[in-house]
């Protein structure tokens, strides 16, 4: 009696609740996932790069700065990742949401081998559009070689999570 | 059966296959209201549904506590904090304002990979920014607050910048220029403060020599001068005997004496606070009297009246010591300083003030007493030279030497009388003059016909009796006319004008610290400044700045918006003593002043007396407008 009820409130809950998830995302429709807008941003260097030069490789656009303690922390995976997957068609990319000057310096300083780009505090307008609303760092877009956004992840992007999400794309 | 475990597993697995095969981390089971709440915000935004947009994570208010004051506040979500390091304020078209330097409370520790050892703050944190103003009228300020914070989870949200408007009041203007950061650390300190900060800080030669230079100032103030007639008067009943040297012994006497009383009740002021109150003790009627007995005594012999001489036997005893008799009248003489000291003048001003504090708040006796000591020597200093030269100048004997006694008798008298005002009413203190007035105007021969052959000393003698004569009979039509002030003796009469001419400043008496309060929120419920005098019958400041300073139309005009209240701590009583230990005050004179928010404006704090002039140019240092 009891757990009947209970299953029929959780159950129909979770039907609900579903639904809106489905109305809400767009995730429902399968395989339909938004396509990465193109968009423009200068190097450290000051060289602008156009997104669409990584297009057929699985993307890890990675927003971050170096004010901001976990995004320093991760970036030592991913320069990792980069050098065991790139052959595999694994493209990390920074996009820092800060002045040119610490970037450079930092990047420089921890001879990270994939590109940083330099989005200024205006990146973070780009970030909210890719799913970031709040406007934290680090913040990690997964891009599939359709040109497809397939993930996001706020906070730090830990190994086991890029297994599950970014590996099986290779 | 399914268990309650497998039927939350499935519905587990049948959520994440709808919302996409998308992982979330729920280890309990929500209640289905929260659960399709969640729901709605998942999708795309997997995490970012708890994740706050920064202005709701980090909370910032900002509020002008008052004209050289503002406040900022954070209220930090749970789960989130902020940096201490990153707090960076600035204004906008803030002309003439600047912000001084900041007191940030310390935070959590945290150890951080990127930033190593930082502080942090969660939940809620606040603190002043204190401003450095060059213009003190009211104001609206932009200030732009920056700063930077985390939530726990592992996330950091950009660099946060706040600008928000403020309406500052009226405050008052730093003696430092905006701009200057060199000295900025130091707070604003009232006199008597910086006296106690120096007394700190100073070397020991450096401070006794500026505490003997205060004391030099001090010695030519009305605290000082009724000690001029006493010893004088000591030296001069000493008779035709005395030699210069002799005379500067007795003055050394007693200005050791009082030095040292100084010191002493310094120091017990200073360490046990305004509970101790010597300076009100002293003022009992009972010590008064007397000493206005011994006076009055000094007085009839100066008169000739009797000799004040040891008894026959004994003198006889002593004849031999010739050394020790002399001992004798040094004894008596640093007695008569030490008295003198205590009830004749208890003056409070900035240095003893300032030294005072400097003992309380460290204990240290003996280097605040020293700094007392040497204030005493200066204060002596003057003293010495008048009666050294007391006894030279000293007519040998003859009718010069008689009139010059009685001179000093009439002004032990004045002595006398002067004390006795404090504990007589002021009619019969009137009257006491009057008579100290005529009586000598008589012996001047005021009233006698001047003879054709009179000489020409005997003119001038008696044209000095007509004055006091004149002065005399004054304060008598002003007993009549029920003036109870001897310097305004005709105030009650009307001659035209000046009836409508209030004598001085007419101030709120209170009582209690309670009745205090009182006048303060009702003076801040008006938007007024309040001011607040303590005094006391027997405080010679006080009755100076009564007379000189707020008798001055200008700074009546000045003082005319505030509310003027004054504590009268002529007596020692309990409620007294509250009321001087509420403001770490030893005693009067002093005179604070209160903001509309009922804050006391302690750098302006004025101990001491301040002439109208100097007077008004300290008003006008926190408030321009007067």
């Amino acid at each position: 009696m009891f757990k009947g009820g209970l299953f029929g409130t959780v159950a129909l809950a979770a039907i609900c609740g579903g639904f809106f998830a489905y109305q809400a995302s767009g995730f429902g429709k399968a395989g339909i996932y938004p396509e990465l807008q193109s968009f423009s941003l200068p190097d450290t260097e000051g060289r602008e790069h156009n997104i669409a030069e990584w297009k057929g490789k699985v993307l890890v656009i990675n927003f971050w700065a170096t004010w901001c303690p976990p995004c320093l922390e991760e970036i030592p995976l991913f320069m990792e990742m980069q050098e065991s997957h790139g052959r595999q068609g694994l493209q990390f990319i920074g996009i820092a949401v800060e002045d040119p000057d610490p970037v450079r310096e930092f990047s420089g300083k921890l001879k990270i081998n994939y590109p940083i780009l330099i989005a200024g505090l205006p990146g973070l307008g780009l970030s909210s559009a890719l799913g970031n609303p709040a406007g934290v760092v680090p913040f990690s877009v997964v891009v599939n070689r359709e040109g497809r956004i397939v993930h996001r992840h706020p906070g730090i992007f830990e190994a086991a999570r890029i297994q599950d999400a970014v590996i099986p794309l290779l | 059966m399914l268990d309650f475990k497998s039927i939350r597993q499935i519905i587990f697995l049948l959520v994440l296959f709808m919302i996409g095969g998308r992982t979330f981390a729920a280890d309990a089971l929500p209640t289905s209201s929260d659960l399709g709440r969640r729901l709605q915000n998942f999708g795309f935004n997997l995490f970012q549904d708890e994740l706050l947009p920064a202005d709701q994570a980090f909370r910032f208010f900002a509020a002008a506590k008052d004209g050289n004051m503002l406040q900022v506040n954070w209220e930090i979500a749970d789960g989130y904090y902020l940096y201490r390091e990153k707090f960076r304020f600035e204004l906008a078209n803030a002309t003439g304002t600047a912000l001084d330097q900041i007191d940030i409370p310390r935070g959590t520790p945290k150890y951080d990979e990127a930033f190593g050892d930082v502080e942090i703050f969660h939940g809620r944190v606040g603190f002043d920014l204190p401003l450095i103003r060059s213009e003190a009228g009211p104001q609206s300020i932009n200030l732009i607050a920056h700063f930077q914070g985390c939530a726990e989870r592992g996330v950091c949200y950009p660099p946060m910048k706040e600008s928000i408007f403020l309406e500052l009041p009226a405050g008052f203007v730093s003696s430092l220029p905006v701009g200057s950061s060199a000295a900025a650390a130091e707070p604003e300190l009232s006199e008597q403060d910086r006296i106690a900060f120096a007394l700190r800080h100073d070397s020991l030669a450096l401070t006794l020599l500026v505490f003997f230079g205060y004391g030099l100032l001090l010695a030519f103030t009305p605290c000082v001068f009724p000690m001029i007639p006493i010893l004088s008067g000591i030296i001069v009943g000493h008779g035709e005997s005395i030699t210069t040297f002799r005379a500067f012994l007795l003055s050394l006497c007693y200005v050791l004496a009082s030095a040292i009383t100084y010191t002493s009740f310094g120091v017990l002021a200073g360490l046990f606070g305004s509970s101790l109150n010597l300076q009100a003790l002293f003022q009992t009627p009972g010590i008064v009297i007397t000493f206005s007995a011994i006076f009055v005594l000094l007085a009839c012999s100066m008169f000739g009246f009797y000799t004040l001489q040891l008894p026959a036997a004994i003198r006889a005893r002593l004849a031999g010591a010739g050394n020790r008799s002399q001992g004798g009248t040094a004894l008596a003489a640093a007695s008569m300083g030490a008295m003198s000291a205590l009830i004749v003048g208890p003056c409070v001003a900035a240095p003893l003030a300032g030294a005072l504090m400097y003992i309380g708040q460290t204990g240290d006796a003996i280097f605040g007493g020293l700094a007392l000591f040497f204030m005493g020597l200066g204060m002596g200093f003057p003293l010495l030279i008048i009666g050294t030269s007391a006894g030279k100048l000293l007519p040998k004997a003859g009718p010069w030497m008689n009139a010059t006694k009685a001179v000093f008798g009439v002004l032990l008298l004045g002595v006398a009388v002067w004390m006795l005002q404090r504990i007589i009413p002021p009619t019969v203190g009137m009257l006491l003059w009057a008579a100290l007035l005529i009586i000598p105007a008589i012996y001047l021969r005021a009233i006698d016909a001047l003879p054709e052959s009179a000489s020409g000393w005997a003119r001038l003698w008696k044209g000095c009796g007509i004055i006091l004569l004149t002065a005399g009979i004054l304060l008598i039509v002003g007993v009549a006319s029920g003036s109870h002030d001897p310097f305004r003796p005709l105030s009650k009469l009307a001659f035209g004008e000046s009836r409508n001419e209030q004598p001085s400043v007419v101030f709120t008496r209170i009582h209690t610290s309670h009745e205090l309060d009182r006048h303060l929120d009702r003076a801040s419920s008006g938007g007024q400044w309040v001011m607040l005098d303590y005094y006391a019958d027997w405080c010679i400041s006080c009755q100076e700045m009564d007379y000189y300073t707020f008798s001055d139309p200008r700074v009546r005009q000045a003082l005319s918006r505030m509310v003027l209240v004054q504590a009268d701590v002529t007596r020692d009583t309990p409620e007294n003593q509250e009321l001087l230990k509420r403001f770490d005050l030893i005693g009067p004179p002093a005179i604070l002043f209160f903001e509309p928010g009922s804050r006391e404006y302690r750098a302006y704090r004025i101990i001491g007396y301040k002439d109208a002039n100097s007077f008004l140019e300290h008003l006008q240092q926190f408030l321009p407008n007067v």
